[in-house]
C-alpha cells in the first residue's frame, strides 16, 4: 500500500510543478547593438551573449503571470506582468535571454537573481533584493540595488555600482570602477585591478593593492575597516588618513606611480602583506 | 500609506520632521494618488513663514473674524448653513472615488513596501553617521575632511531615496 502511495506521489508531484508554470519560447531578429529592456519583478533573469543578431528567450513564467515582449532592429522589450493587476504577489519566472554580444541591456527586477555573461555593449541592472552576477563582460556595467550582493568577475570597462546592504565583489576587473554602498562591504581582488573609487558608510573595504602602472585606488568609509593587501616588492604610494580609527602600517613610504588613498572617519586602516591576508579571513 | 495616514503626516513632512523613509513613503503615495498628489503640490508651493514672524494686523483681524464666524456656525445658530454643509459633504463623499483608487497596481505597491522595508536599516545607518559627523563638525566646523564625509553621507541618502522611489515605478 505504502509503495503505491509513493508511486502516486512521484507521478503527481512533477506534474503539479509543471502545471504551476508556463513555458516561454520566443525569438526576434535585431541589430547587433540592439537596446533591450527587460522587466521581471521576481524570479531569475539570465543574459547570455551570443554571436548572432537575434534575441532568443526561453524559460518559464509563474501561472499567475504573463510573458510579453517584442521588437525589431534597434529596440526590443520583454517582461513579465501579473495576470491580475490587483494580485499583490510579484509576478515572476525564470527566463534566459540570448542576446547579441554588443547589445545594450537594461534589466529591472524587484526581488530576484540576475546573471549576465559575455555582454560587451552595456548592462544596466536595477533591483531591490536578490543577487547579481556579471561575468566576462565589457563596456559599461551599471548596477543599482538596495540589498542584493553583487559579484563582477572578468569585467573590462566602466563599472558603476550603487548599493545599500549587499556586499560587492570585484574580481579581475579592469578599467574604471565607482562603488558606493551603505553597510555593504566591498572587496576588490586581482589579478587585474581597476582605477577605483570606493565609498561605504559602515561596510568594510578589502582591497588587493598590488597595483601596476598609474592605477589609483581611492577608498573612503565612515566606520568600516579598510584592509589593504600589498606586495612589498611593488608598493604603491600610500595616503592613509583617519580621524578616530587606527592606522596599522609597517611598510616604508613608497614613491611608486600607483597610488592608494584610504580615508575613514572612525574605521581602522590596516596594510598587510598579501600572504597574510590570503591566510586570513579576508580570503583574497 | 493610506490617504488618512498621508493627512496625518503632511504637516510633519512640510516641517521636515519626518524620517527619511516616511518622506519617501509619503511622496510615493502622493505620486500615485489622485487626491493626495495635488494636495502635496499645493502644500509645497506655499511660501514658508519663518517661526516668530508676526502676521500683518489686517491679516490677523481677517483671520480672527473668520474663526469667530466658524465658531458661530458650530454653535448651531445658523441651522440652514449647517444643513447645507452637511448636504454638500454627503454629495461630495458619494461622488468622490475611494481615496486609494489611484494606486497603480498591487505589484507596484508590494515593490514599494519591500523597497522601503529593505532600505530602512540603511537609512538608519546613514542617520547615525550624519549625527556623528554633525557633532564632530561642532568641534571643528572648518574641517574639510569632515565636510567631505558628511557630503558623502547625504549623497548616499539621496541616492537611496531615489532607488526606493524607482522601485515602485
Amino acid at each position: 500500500m505504502n509503495r503505491c502511495l509513493w508511486i502516486l506521489l512521484l507521478v503527481v508531484a512533477p506534474v503539479s510543478t509543471v502545471v504551476a508554470q508556463r513555458k516561454v519560447a520566443a525569438g526576434i531578429g535585431v541589430a547587433s547593438d540592439v537596446a533591450i529592456r527587460v522587466w521581471a519583478p521576481s524570479g531569475v533573469v539570465r543574459l547570455i551573449a551570443w554571436d548572432r543578431d537575434s534575441v532568443a528567450v526561453s524559460g518559464t513564467v509563474d501561472k499567475r503571470a504573463n510573458f510579453f515582449g517584442g521588437g525589431a532592429g534597434s529596440h526590443a522589450k520583454f517582461g513579465i506582468e501579473a495576470s491580475n493587476p490587483k494580485d499583490p504577489v510579484l509576478p515572476g519566472g525564470e527566463l534566459t535571454f540570448r542576446v547579441p554580444r554588443a547589445s545594450r541591456v537594461w534589466v529591472k527586477m524587484i526581488s530576484g537573481q540576475i546573471d549576465a555573461t559575455g555582454v560587451t555593449g552595456e548592462v544596466e541592472l536595477y533591483l531591490v533584493g536578490g543577487s547579481v552576477n556579471v561575468r566576462n563582460a565589457a563596456g559599461v556595467i551599471s548596477v543599482e540595488s538596495i540589498d542584493a550582493p553583487v559579484i563582477l568577475e572578468g569585467v573590462v570597462g566602466a563599472v558603476r555600482i550603487r548599493g545599500g546592504k549587499g556586499d560587492v565583489t570585484l574580481r579581475d576587473v579592469s578599467g574604471t570602477a565607482t562603488v558606493a554602498t551603505v553597510s555593504g562591504g566591498v572587496t576588490i581582488v586581482g589579478p587585474r585591478l581597476p582605477d577605483a573609487r570606493i565609498e561605504t558608510i559602515g561596510g568594510a573595504i578589502i582591497a588587493d593593492a598590488r597595483l601596476t602602472g598609474s592605477t589609483v585606488l581611492d577608498l573612503q568609509t565612515h566606520s568600516g575597516a579598510i584592509t589593504l593587501s600589498v606586495n612589498p616588492a611593488m608598493m604603491p604610494a600610500l595616503e592613509l588618513l583617519t580621524r578616530g580609527g587606527k592606522v596599522l602600517n609597517e611598510f616604508k613610504p613608497s614613491k611608486g606611480t600607483a597610488r592608494v588613498v584610504a580615508r575613514s572617519f572612525k574605521g581602522d586602516i590596516s596594510v598587510r602583506p598579501t600572504a597574510d591576508i590570503k591566510g586570513g579571513k579576508s580570503n583574497l | 500609506m493610506t490617504c488618512h495616514q498621508f493627512d496625518a503626516a503632511l504637516s510633519a513632512y512640510l516641517t521636515g520632521t519626518l524620517a527619511e523613509s516616511e518622506n519617501v513613503e509619503l511622496e510615493l503615495h502622493a505620486s500615485s494618488c489622485d487626491r493626495c498628489g495635488p494636495l502635496l503640490s499645493a502644500a509645497t508651493a506655499l511660501p514658508m513663514v519663518p517661526p516668530g514672524v508676526a502676521p500683518p494686523p489686517a491679516l490677523r483681524a481677517k483671520a480672527l473674524t473668520a474663526v469667530r464666524r466658524i465658531r458661530w456656525i458650530r454653535r448651531g445658530r445658523v441651522w440652514g448653513a449647517g444643513i447645507a454643509i452637511a448636504a454638500a459633504a454627503v454629495l461630495v463623499l458619494s461622488t468622490t472615488p475611494a481615496p486609494d483608487s489611484g494606486v497603480p497596481s498591487a505589484p507596484g505597491k508590494t515593490s514599494s513596501v519591500l523597497a522601503i522595508d529593505r532600505a530602512q536599516p540603511e537609512f538608519d545607518a546613514l542617520d547615525r553617521a550624519a549625527r556623528e559627523l554633525e557633532s564632530a563638525l561642532l568641534e571643528a566646523p572648518d574641517d574639510p575632511a569632515l565636510r567631505g564625509f558628511l557630503a558623502t553621507v547625504n549623497e548616499r541618502r539621496a541616492a537611496l531615496s531615489r532607488q526606493v522611489k524607482d522601485a515602485a515605478t
